[in-house]
C-alpha cells in the first residue's frame, strides 16, 4: 500500500494551516470514506496519507510530518495496538493526535490502549459526520 | 457450539446478530435492515430474480473470529445491494464502483456487523477478526435452501435489507 498525499506533509506543522492526517486501515473502502469525510468536513486539510497497516503507517510517520494518526486496530502485518506502543515508544511524535476507529470495542481493547495517548476511540460502525465531528474537535484543541 | 457467558440471557445471540446488521446498514450504509421469516424471504428472492430478470449473483462474505470467543460470521447477499451499501458507504452511484470496492466494502461491512455483534454480545471478552473473504456462489444459489440447510448444523437468520433478501449466520463459541 503506497501512501498518497495531497499537498503539505512534508512542511513542519506549524508553517501550514491545514492538519496532515494519516489514515490506516487495511480496507481501501474504510480508507476512501475517512478520506471523504474529512474532506467535506470544512476543516483545513493540507494532506492526507494512508497506510495499510501499522509497519506502512510507521514509515509514512518516519518520512512526513503528521498532525493526527486516524487508525484501525485489526489489521494484518501490525495491528493498531502495536502501531501506537511504536509510536508511544518514540518521543518524536507525542504531539501527533491519535484517534481509534475500529469495529472492536470490546473492554480489552479500550483497555489496552488506555495507556497510548489515545484523544479518540470511535466504535464502527461509524457515521460520516462522526469523523467530521473528531477533526473539529481535533483543531480546537490544536 | 456452546452458548453465550452465564452473565448473558440464553436467546442474546438469536437478537444481536440481526440487531447488529440492523444498526451496521443504517449507520453507515444508510440502509434499513430486519429480521424476516423464511416465506418473506421466498418473495423478496422471487422479486430479486424478477429485478435483474435470471439468476441473480450472490455473494458470500465470511469472517473468522478467534480469542476468548471464537467462530464465524457469513453474510450472504446479492451482488445487487451490494453495490447499492458500498455506493452509499462511499457516496457513489453503484454504476461507478468497481468489482474491487464492492468485495472489499463487503468485506468491512461484514466486519463491522461480526465486531459489533461480538461487542454486544461478549463485550468483556478479547477477541481478533480475520480479513473478512468474500466469494461468490455458484450459480443457481437459493437462499431459502441455504436457510434451511444451515438451520440443520447452526443458526441462521434471514434478513430483507433494503427490501432485498439476505442471509447471515453467526457460530460462537466461548472459551472461558
Amino acid at each position: 500500500m503506497s501512501a498518497v498525499s495531497e499537498r503539505g506533509a512534508d512542511h513542519a506543522p506549524g508553517d501550514r494551516p491545514g492538519l496532515a492526517l494519516l489514515i490506516v486501515d487495511d480496507s481501501a473502502t474504510m480508507r476512501a470514506m475517512v478520506k471523504r469525510a474529512a474532506t467535506l468536513s470544512g476543516v483545513e486539510i493540507d494532506a492526507i496519507l494512508e497506510a495499510g497497516n501499522g509497519r506502512e503507517a510507521l514509515d509514512v510517520l518516519e518520512q512526513h510530518e503528521i498532525d493526527a494518526v486516524f487508525t484501525d486496530i485489526n489489521m494484518p502485518v501490525m495491528n493498531g495496538v502495536e502501531l501506537l506502543q511504536r509510536m508511544a515508544d518514540r518521543g518524536r511524535w507525542d504531539r501527533v493526535l491519535r484517534v481509534i476507529i475500529s469495529t472492536d470495542g470490546s473492554e480489552v481493547r479500550r483497555q489496552q490502549v488506555s495507556g497510548l495517548n489515545v484523544s479518540q476511540y470511535v466504535q464502527k460502525p461509524v457515521r460520516p459526520e462522526a469523523v467530521c465531528d473528531v477533526l473539529s474537535t481535533l483543531v480546537s484543541a490544536r | 457450539m456452546s452458548s453465550l457467558p452465564s452473565s448473558a440471557p440464553a436467546d442474546r445471540r438469536d437478537t444481536t446478530i440481526v440487531d447488529a446488521c440492523a444498526r451496521v446498514a443504517e449507520t453507515s450504509f444508510y440502509a434499513f435492515a430486519e429480521a424476516c421469516d423464511a416465506v418473506r424471504l421466498a418473495e423478496l428472492d422471487a422479486a430479486l430474480h424478477e429485478q435483474v430478470g435470471g439468476e441473480p449473483d450472490w455473494l458470500r462474505v465470511s469472517v473468522a473470529f478467534s480469542g476468548d470467543c471464537h467462530g464465524h460470521l457469513v453474510m450472504h447477499v446479492p451482488s445487487v445491494i451490494a453495490s447499492e451499501l458500498i455506493g452509499s458507504f462511499l457516496g457513489l452511484m453503484p454504476d461507478e464502483i468497481a468489482e474491487e470496492q464492492i468485495t472489499d466494502g463487503l468485506g468491512e461491512f461484514a466486519n463491522m456487523v461480526c465486531g459489533a455483534f461480538l461487542t454486544d454480545a461478549a463485550g468483556r471478552l478479547d477477541f481478533a477478526l480475520t480479513k473478512p473473504e468474500v466469494e461468490h456462489e455458484l450459480p443457481g444459489w437459493r437462499p431459502v435452501e441455504a436457510l434451511t440447510a444451515a438451520n440443520r448444523e447452526g443458526t441462521a437468520y434471514s434478513v430483507a435489507i433494503n427490501d432485498q433478501p439476505m442471509i447471515l449466520r453467526v457460530d460462537l463459541e466461548v472459551r472461558l
